[in-house]
């Protein structure tokens, strides 16, 4: 039979059967359906982080303590100590690092924040004037804190949008005095809106100057990060080789694993952001594909009733002339073109549910995400269901194909 | 000579128990013969034609057709002889139930190496032969039976078969629609040259055929010319 017979025979087949032929998709559309998603959600989520990590602008290079985290153990360095304002002074030094812009020291902890009766658990900035030019913000009302702030431990803040109007809805905050982890702060400037930066939302966020913050509220002398500038993209590398051996000098390091810091730069940042959403989707996809498994067998299951219900025809038709080769391919065609249609209302609706995802995490999480259409994952989910059909609908198929014409004729 | 048995011989095997069905059969058919094979229930009939026609193995014996050892032809060789140079009648009809009769009738086709542009004029001559033109696009759900066999005669005519088997073909059929049955195969027989192999239980409808074989436990028991033959009176056949 020539093929184009086949599929339209197989479509007749499957048209007798509707309701049966859309229930036994339902696996294969909800499988591949869920790993169209994770891939369009993952590559979105990606695009958003990485769109973050640019906005950390490609000058910069960020130092924390603690050794640069190659597993999870690691990550509890990052609390160490090792940061404090000695380093700051020797990178500001000429001699120990060139081309320098600017050296912004970070302190940072989630404490209570009051004004009146109104009361909220938000991040504490404690750095200097520039971390407004560094992190790109602007002020919407009142000043910037200021050096003069910095060296006598003033205690005054910046407040970011949405704190503002939570704590103060329509009234002016500039000039008022609010309460940081109990103590008094004036709010000299308040922030313009401007969602995350590098992962954090700054309209949630107190700016302090740091000193302030290490003596009176933290209780600290390290440091918990520190923000480099350099002066241009193409010295970046440079700098943070100079940063690295100007830091282990003044740490008095002679063995590079034994580093009790770690830099990063933008292209560090981007790298490792690609490396945790692919593995994060890698992970989904695979809890989908169990759901495609299932699905898959489903498809066996009920090709092999179908064949059964249908030996008798299949008995007719090899009476009439239908080879072993005939047969399968009918059966065959049945399920690939199942599974194929599963496919493909699979990714539609992938797509569809992708989509409203990116318009809800815009209008209503106010988040900078775009919609992301991965080809390849397409593909993957067309070539995906299709194989599953032929897997899945090659034994029913064989069996059909070897009955015995007269013992499948005289079947009842 | 079309077919040629020599000692055919058939058993079923089923698990343990052998069920010896056809032991000596000697049968020779000619082209354009029609043939009536009679025997009483069990006596293999169905089995032997079943044979003959390519949908069940012997165990034994040779069946030489087109002076060929069956077991000469391959698998998919069998198949295009079933598909081109034969056609089945059943009792009981084994018409796809959802498929119109113009499609029914087109099933042998599709797996034919006719060329499609002639299928058409051969469905319609073949339903228009059996006085069906009017419910070409009728499902055979609303069919009577003896509509519903003429589907099945025009299907096993669409590719122009040498030979045609009708096992017992008016089994579910009143007396005057088993006659009209009779009358296209009669027709099929004398006017289409096609050879007729058919089963039946009566007397009446074998005596359509110009010889009858008597089948008793698996062996030819008596084969004798018809005399008197029956002939067509059908207003269908042209
Ligand atoms: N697949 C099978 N397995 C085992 N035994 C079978 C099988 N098919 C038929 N038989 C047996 O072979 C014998 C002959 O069967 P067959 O159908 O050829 O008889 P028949 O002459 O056509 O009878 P009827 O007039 O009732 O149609 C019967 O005894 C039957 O039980
Ligand atoms: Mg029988």
């Amino acid at each position: 039979m020539r093929l184009d017979h086949t599929i339209s025979t197989a479509f007749v087949g499957l048209k007798t059967n509707k309701m049966r032929s859309a229930l036994t998709i339902l696996g294969i559309v909800i499988g591949i359906m869920s790993i169209i998603l994770v891939m369009s959600v993952g590559r979105g989520a990606e695009e958003m982080i990485l769109s973050q990590v640019r906005g950390m602008g490609t000058r910069s290079i960020v130092i924390e303590p603690g050794r640069d985290p190659q597993g999870p153990s690691d990550f509890l360095e990052l609390y160490t100590d090792s940061l404090t304002l000695d380093d700051v002074k020797a990178i500001q030094k000429p001699t120990n690092v060139q081309g320098v812009d600017q050296v912004v020291p970070m302190v940072l902890q989630v404490m209570n924040i009051s004004y009146a009766e109104e009361s909220v658990r938000k991040s504490v900035f404690g750095s200097n004037d520039e971390l407004l030019d560094v992190y790109s913000l602007s002020l919407r009302a009142g000043s910037n804190i200021t050096p003069e702030d910095v060296r006598q431990n003033a205690t005054v803040a910046i407040i970011g949008s949405n704190i503002k109007q939570k704590l103060y809805g329509a009234q002016n905050p500039i000039g008022t005095k609010i309460k940081i982890k109990g103590k008094v702060f004036q709010v000299v400037g308040e922030l313009a809106p401007k969602g995350n930066v590098m992962m954090t939302n700054m309209d949630d966020a107190v700016i302090v100057p740091y000193t302030t913050a290490q003596k009176y509220l933290m209780g600290i002398n390290h440091l918990h990060a520190l923000f480099v500038n350099a002066q241009t993209e193409d010295i970046v590398e440079r700098v943070s080789r100079d940063l690295t051996l100007t830091l282990r000098e003044t740490h008095g390091i002679s063995d590079p694993s034994k580093d009790d810091f770690h830099l990063t730069t933008q292209a560090d940042a981007v790298e490792r952001v690609g490396m945790i959403t692919d593995v994060l989707t890698i992970l989904l996809v695979s809890i989908a594909a169990i759901s495609l498994l299932v699905g898959g067998i489903g498809i066996m299951n009920i090709m092999l009733v179908s064949v059964t219900e249908r030996t008798k025809e299949v008995g007719l038709r090899k009476a009439v002339g239908a080879t072993h080769h005939d047969i399968l391919m009918q059966f065959l065609a049945e399920a690939i073109i199942l599974t194929g249609l599963g496919g493909v209302i699979g990714i539609a609706s992938g797509f569809g549910f992708a989509y409203l995802t990116s318009l809800i995490l815009t209008n209503f999480a106010d988040l900078n995400w775009v919609f992301v259409f991965p080809l390849s994952a397409t593909i993957l989910g067309l070539v995906v269901s299709s194989s599953i059909g032929l897997v899945f609908g090659l034994y029913p198929a064989r069996k059909a194909a070897k009955m015995n014409p007269i013992d499948a004729l005289r079947y009842e | 000579m079309l077919i040629r048995l020599e000692n055919l011989q058939k058993t079923y095997f089923t698990g343990e128990v052998e069920t010896p069905v056809l032991h000596d059969i000697d049968l020779c058919i000619d082209k354009g013969e029609f043939v009536s094979i009679m025997g009483p229930s069990g006596s293999g009939k169905s089995t032997l034609l079943h044979i003959i026609g390519l949908l069940d193995d012997p165990t034994g014996g040779e069946y030489l057709l087109y002076d060929k050892h069956i077991g000469k032809y391959t698998k998919k060789q069998l198949a295009g002889i079933r598909n081109e140079n034969m056609g089945f009648v059943f009792q009981s009809f084994n018409l796809l139930k959802r498929t119109s009769v113009y499609d029914n009738v087109k099933l042998p086709l599709m797996y034919s190496h006719i060329k499609e542009t002639e299928w058409k004029t051969r469905i319609d001559t073949a339903i228009e032969s059996v006085g069906l033109a009017h419910r070409a696009h009728h499902h055979p759900n609303s069919l009577s039976g003896g509509e519903r066999q003429r589907v099945a005669i025009a299907r096993a005519l669409v590719t122009g078969p040498d030979i045609i088997f009708a096992d017992e073909p008016t089994g579910n059929l009143d007396s005057k629609t088993g006659k009209m049955i009779m009358d296209i195969l009669y027709d099929l027989n004398t006017k289409g040259g096609h050879t007729v192999i058919l089963i039946t239980h009566e007397h009446d409808t074998a005596r359509y055929a110009q010889r009858i074989v008597q089948l008793l436990d698996g062996v030819v028991k008596k084969d004798t010319k018809v005399t008197k033959r029956n002939t067509s009176n059908s207003k269908l056949s042209k």
